[in-house]
């Protein structure tokens, strides 16, 4: 289709970065308290827009066995997918074009990309996706976590990926990339293969517009 | 012990007269409570078996996929019960909603924000409702929608049999309805006859949400989006159908399967569910099947 459409919503996000990003990152011009070091921390943070996928409720595990909010990456474009940890050959696959996805940014900007590979199974432990982490070696600009049956399924919902536990216990899935702008908002989605052009271009764009001065993630 | 003979059909007849008077209890109970609260009157829908409509292995029968006890609400939520949600959740007001969570027609039918109208008759099921909207309403009378299974499962009862494949004319009144131009306003909910387990309008007046809509036609081993079960749709046909004759599940599964969370159609509804109480003997409550 059009490559028009996916390229405005960019743009439209990237200026609205800048315009908004200052707010986005300890200014709080619009809301009276929120302390601005709870700002990337809390999903509920009043700096997030409506649309953000950071402001749903999702209370997940990272691999480390920390509680981890999505909105913790809040400041810099992300690029999001669901797997699972037993998953033999199709999450491999999606986690390689998620990393092929970060590598296709010029690597002036290419630091600014975080990843989140979110967990649909909620019997994977954090042991388990750390060992993911091993297996696969993945960064630390990679988060890997889990959690509840009910908040995954929200998170899924919300990324438009669709799953169902089999009655071997594997999942059928839906593999899907998506890149968040840094306040959360989807600003692109690719369903299967690896990763196209607009996906790419989305993410470069993403992480070109950087909004204000450097700043040290809390 | 000279009475046994008799037992078999005192128990039959005792089953019906239960069911029936299930089905007055709950109609009362609705009547008198809906009003005041909007707390869901709840059915326990004993223990089941639903079969996927995709064939996953060889063998049928091994499919079948267990479904534990649960509660289902009686009747779907109507707009009344959604107003007095929507007035103690603001955030759930047309309007108000972000678009991530619900499309533009979220609600499209209501006068105002919290103003349902002539279009939307307070006892008449509330649609236009995101996914988001009617779990968070679920969620708020301590419950959470039914899944799929659940829904089918309780679904699958007939008026007079447990499993409505036994019953003439289960499979022809479903298609019949699926067929009729949908009533504008819709009707008020609870007016059909109940099913065998004493739930309403499951396959009347509206469609629903069930938690996990959009998975039915996803399979292990989708390498590639879209790439779903072959067999299922080779030649038009439906060669890992567990049951082709059943139109109905099949159409039930596409429309599901073509929602994304934040649709909102003007024919899809919603109830909640509620994990099973945990009783003592929950078998004493329920007919059982023989």
């Amino acid at each position: 289709m059009s490559a028009r459409l996916p390229f405005a919503l960019a743009v439209a996000a990237a200026t609205l970065t800048l315009v908004f990003g200052a707010g986005s990152v300890g200014a709080q011009p619009c809301h009276e308290e929120a302390p601005p070091a709870a700002a990337s921390a809390s999903a509920a943070a009043p700096v997030l827009p409506a649309d953000s996928v950071y402001a749903l409720d999702v209370p997940l595990t990272d691999d480390a066995g920390a509680p981890f909010r999505l909105g913790a990456l809040a400041g810099q474009p992300v690029v999001i997918t669901m797997v699972y940890g037993r998953c033999p050959h199709v999450c491999p696959l999606l986690i390689r074009h998620a990393m092929q996805l970060v590598e296709s940014v010029p690597a002036a900007h290419r630091g600014r990309v975080k990843v989140a590979l979110v967990s649909f199974d909620p019997s994977d432990t954090p042991a388990f996706l750390h060992g993911l982490r091993d297996k696969h070696g993945l960064g630390a600009a990679v988060h890997l976590a889990g959690g509840s049956e009910a908040a995954v399924r929200v998170l899924a919902t919300a990324l438009d990926i669709r799953y169902r536990k089999l009655p071997d216990g594997s999942f059928g899935h839906t593999s899907v990339l998506t890149v968040l702008d840094p306040q959360g908002r989807i600003v692109s989605r690719q369903e299967g293969g690896a990763p196209g052009p607009e996906l790419k271009k989305a993410l470069a764009d993403q992480a070109a517009a950087r909004p204000g001065p450097a700043r040290e993630d809390g | 012990m000279d009475r046994r003979p008799q037992r078999p059909r005192k128990r039959a007849a005792g089953w019906r007269a239960s069911a029936r008077a299930r089905v007055a209890l709950i109609t009362a109970l609705g009547a008198v409570v809906a009003p005041a609260s909007a707390a869901p009157v709840w059915v326990a829908i004993p223990a089941g078996k639903v079969r996927p409509l995709i064939r996953v292995s060889e063998e049928p029968k091994a499919d079948a996929q267990p479904v534990a006890p649960f509660r289902l609400a009686a009747r779907p939520v109507t707009n009344g019960e959604f107003l007095a949600f929507a007035r103690a959740h603001p955030r759930w007001q047309r309007g108000a909603v972000p678009a991530l969570l619900a499309e533009g027609g979220y609600l499209a039918r209501w006068a105002g924000p919290t103003t349902p109208g002539p279009r939307a008759p307070l006892d008449a099921p509330v649609v236009e409702i995101s996914w988001f909207a009617a779990r968070a309403y679920c969620e708020a009378h301590g419950g959470r929608l039914p899944t799929e299974a659940e829904w089918e499962r309780a679904a699958m009862a007939g008026q007079t049999h447990p499993d409505g494949r036994d019953e003439p004319g289960y499979r022809a009144r479903i298609l019949g309805w699926y067929a009729e131009r949908q009533p504008d306003p819709l009707p008020a909910v609870g007016q059909g006859p109940a099913n065998y387990l004493g739930v309403f309008d499951l396959h009347a007046l509206v469609w629903e949400w069930v938690d996990d809509f959009g998975a039915t036609l996803v399979t292990a081993d989708a390498r590639e989006a879209g790439d779903g079960p072959s067999a299922a749709f080779c030649a038009g046909g439906a060669l890992a159908a567990t049951d082709p004759a059943d139109y109905a599940a099949f159409m039930r599964a596409a429309f599901r399967s073509s929602l994304k969370g934040r649709h909102t159609v003007r024919n899809l509804g919603f109830r909640c569910a509620a994990d099973a109480l945990a009783l003592a003997s929950p078998r004493a409550h329920q007919g059982g099947t023989p």
